[in-house]
């Protein structure tokens, strides 16, 4: 890869609704700058983002990919996350990574949950947005729409940067406000066409562009000046003042096409050039914020390249070829591939593995990376997602990547015993590559429990597993870990016999069971008084009834909350220190004690 | 188990009532700007399958939290229910004295 210049780089995360468009839309941009030779499809499978074959069978993204291409001199990683509910943590992570966003809009489709999420996520951290209003061919769509939901649902300011001509089915141009022109561009060719604005469009445009005018020019007394005396703004203006309001949020500017058919996406793409701050304009106005991993004295980086190194893994994949493989975003410093650095979350030093840059599956090897740049870096040990690298002799660590807590549960058991540990296994590869998955062994039930954030979360997560490390399991819902206790004191006799050959063997003991104050726990204690049990024996009697205590009872259930007391019936010592704890064993009729004296607990 | 839901204003007796119907009780609701939190007390039981629930009743746009807050007694039917669904494999015997049994409820 050509030696890239800081100011020449774009992080953009894309954001929106479930299946509004953002795979579709980044293989159009991908497609349109050259670096694919073709277009694929969501719905054939054929996108370079989504490949695995979990997102092929449901027609959507199941993780996020990175796809890193240049336009223009400049390197672009756009950062493609699933947008489904359940999978919000991959699109949460996502945010940390970059210094842009795309907002994909669909007219008519308003914000729905997922979106609203992420676009508070979107303002807590200050992103600068553009927006795209995709699905323009469809019949009905109107560019309007879309600039409703953003004034009342996102309540910011819409203001479209071109110009959809005829929308509906044969939709294949659109005017460019900046440059005046028609730009015209389809599906079978990555080239486009200009041509001039049709007469008939001319007001429109007109007005559209006073509008973004007067937008650009209110924010800067500079160029408003400018405006008032000549009543218009040169193109370079305009993109500069652009610059500065998508920087610091003034408005929204709005691009809109069809990204299944390729149409507005070549204004887009050269907007994200022109217009989306370089990780240096964003971290110069956002220094990012961590704390000293020891101390806990905040610190900042300024996100230059001259400050030691640090970094933030926003996702770890495991690839099939080259193993495991951690996206970082290099937040500051140079950083050579095979160092060692610092984990500063774990606070362990790791070694790096090479660099690749990634467009969807494939990888191509660096050498070294920069602040500012996302790279994939392989073989690291000890680093999960969401961990901060640091050089040695600055250590930093920035706060986690926020992410939810799961919400559903499930016991889910192996199809066979061989594949019990393979379940395990896997689970835990699969929850390195998704943190919002949990899998837990609850101990008092016993029960293997897997968490996350919604159905299809398990879902995907359980087809990962089938077809990555061959095991099937089967969910059930968890058993709750009920807990018993008991409410009547109660005593009882236990006798053990053995007279066949060498010494008999005999013991007697009587044992009384009481309620104790709840939160107590469980208590033992000795009333035998004058040694008729001889004291070594007592530990011995203690462990045999703690035993049964744990799995106490009718419904397996932990019992608490008693107090044992031994005693001994004066008469008849014992004469072994087995035969005690073998008592518990022999005490009788289970359907009396069923029947008596536990009731159980509930959470 | 303690309950901590955020749900938007609108669906907030939707999701008291379902909170009721579950054996749950209602510690406070806090109002906030567009959405409510509402903190409750329900068994787990209640609570293994209920974020699809919740989503159902809110659209998706509420978020829930739960932790262990306290065990309390099982009613008596629900007892005999989920002592008759596990196995019957106790080995203890213990012979009780009516007089002499203590009523968790009030301690």
């Amino acid at each position: 890869m050509d030696e890239i210049r800081l100011e020449s780089i774009r992080n953009i995360a894309l954001v929106s609704n479930v299946g509004a468009g953002k795979t579709s839309l980044t293989e159009a941009l991908l497609y349109a700058s050259g670096a694919i030779p073709a277009l694929g499809s969501v719905l054939q499978g054929t996108t370079v983002s989504d490949f695995e074959p979990e997102e092929l069978h449901h027609h959507g993204s199941a993780s996020t990919s990175l796809l890193q291409f240049t336009w223009n001199q400049t390197a672009i990683s756009l950062v493609d996350a699933p947008g489904a509910l359940s999978l919000l943590g991959e699109s949460l992570s996502a945010l940390r990574a970059v210094d842009a966003v795309i907002l994909v809009l669909n007219p008519g489709a308003g914000v729905r949950t997922e979106l609203a999420r992420l676009w508070a996520r979107v303002q807590e951290l200050d992103l600068p947005c553009l927006v795209f209003v995709n699905g323009l061919d469809k019949e009905g769509a109107a560019l309007d729409s879309a600039l409703d939901v953003c004034r009342t649902q996102l309540e910011c300011t819409p203001i479209p940067m071109v110009l959809p001509v005829q929308s509906g089915s044969g939709f294949n141009s659109v005017i460019d406000l900046l440059d005046e022109s028609l730009i015209r561009s389809g599906a079978t060719s990555q080239k486009i066409e200009r041509a001039a604005v049709p007469t008939e469009m001319e007001p429109a445009v007109k007005q559209a562009r006073k509008q973004l005018i007067e937008a650009v020019a209110e924010s800067d007394d500079g160029l408003l000046n400018r405006y008032v005396e000549q009543g218009d703004l040169t193109r370079d203006q305009l993109v500069q003042g652009l610059r500065s309001d998508i920087l610091t949020r003034a408005f929204l500017p709005v691009y809109a096409g069809s990204a299944l058919h390729n149409v507005g996406v070549w204004p887009l793409l050269n907007a994200l050039v022109a217009l989306l701050p370089s990780p240096t304009e964003r971290t110069a106005l956002h220094p990012v914020r961590g704390a000293h991993p020891e101390t806990g004295q905040p610190c900042e980086r300024k996100g230059r390249a001259e400050e030691p190194f640090s970094g933030l893994i926003f996702k770890t994949i495991i690839d099939p070829f080259v193993g495991r493989l951690s996206y970082c975003r290099i937040l500051s410093g140079t950083i050579q591939a095979d160092s060692v650095v610092l984990n500063g979350t774990r606070h362990v030093r790791e070694k790096l593995g090479h660099f690749y840059t990634m467009i969807g599956k494939k990888h191509v090897a660096i050498g070294s990376a920069k602040a500012g740049e996302i790279v994939a870096i392989g073989k690291l040990k000890d680093t999960q997602t969401g961990d901060t690298l640091c050089h040695e002799s600055a250590p930093i660590g920035y706060s986690g990547l926020g992410l939810p807590r799961p919400v559903l549960s499930f016991a889910i058991e192996a199809k066979s015993k061989a594949e019990i540990d393979k379940v395990s296994l896997g689970l835990h590869k699969l929850i390195e590559e998704d943190p919002t998955l949990e899998f837990v062994r609850n101990p008092e039930t016993k029960d293997m429990v897997l968490s996350g954030m919604g159905q299809l979360h398990i879902d995907l997560a359980l087809e990962k597993l089938r077809r990555k490390f061959g095991a099937e399991v089967t969910l059930h819902t968890p058993k709750v870990p009920y807990r018993e206790t008991i409410k009547a004191t109660s005593q009882a006799q236990g006798k053990y016999k053995k007279q066949t050959g060498g010494h008999g063997q005999y013991g007697d003991c009587w044992l009384e069971i009481s309620p104790v104050a709840r939160g107590e726990g469980f208590r033992f204690e000795s009333r035998v008084v004058g040694g008729v049990i001889p004291r070594n024996f007592i530990p011995a009697i203690e462990k045999a009834w703690w035993r049964p205590c744990r799995r106490a009872g009718s419904a397996d259930f932990l019992l608490w909350m008693c107090a044992w007391r031994s005693m001994t019936d004066p008469l008849t010592p014992l004469t072994h220190p087995r035969c005690h704890s073998r008592l518990p064993g022999r005490w009788p009729s289970k359907r009396r004690w069923k029947r008596d004296a536990l009731f159980c607990l509930s959470r | 188990m303690s309950v901590e839901i955020e749900t938007p204003t609108d669906t907030v007796g939707a999701v008291m009532g379902d909170i009721n119907a579950r054996r749950g009780r209602i510690v406070s609701v806090n109002a906030d700007d567009h959405a409510e939190q509402i903190n409750a007390l329900v068994p787990l039981a209640e609570l293994l399958k209920y974020a699809p629930v919740l989503n159902a009743l809110t659209g998706g746009r509420a978020a829930m939290r739960w932790s262990l807050r306290a065990t309390k007694k099982s009613p008596g039917n629900w007892q005999r229910k989920s002592v008759r669904r596990t196995r019957l494999n106790g080995m203890l015997w213990l012979r009780t004295e009516a007089d002499q049994s203590v009523d968790l409820r009030t301690t």
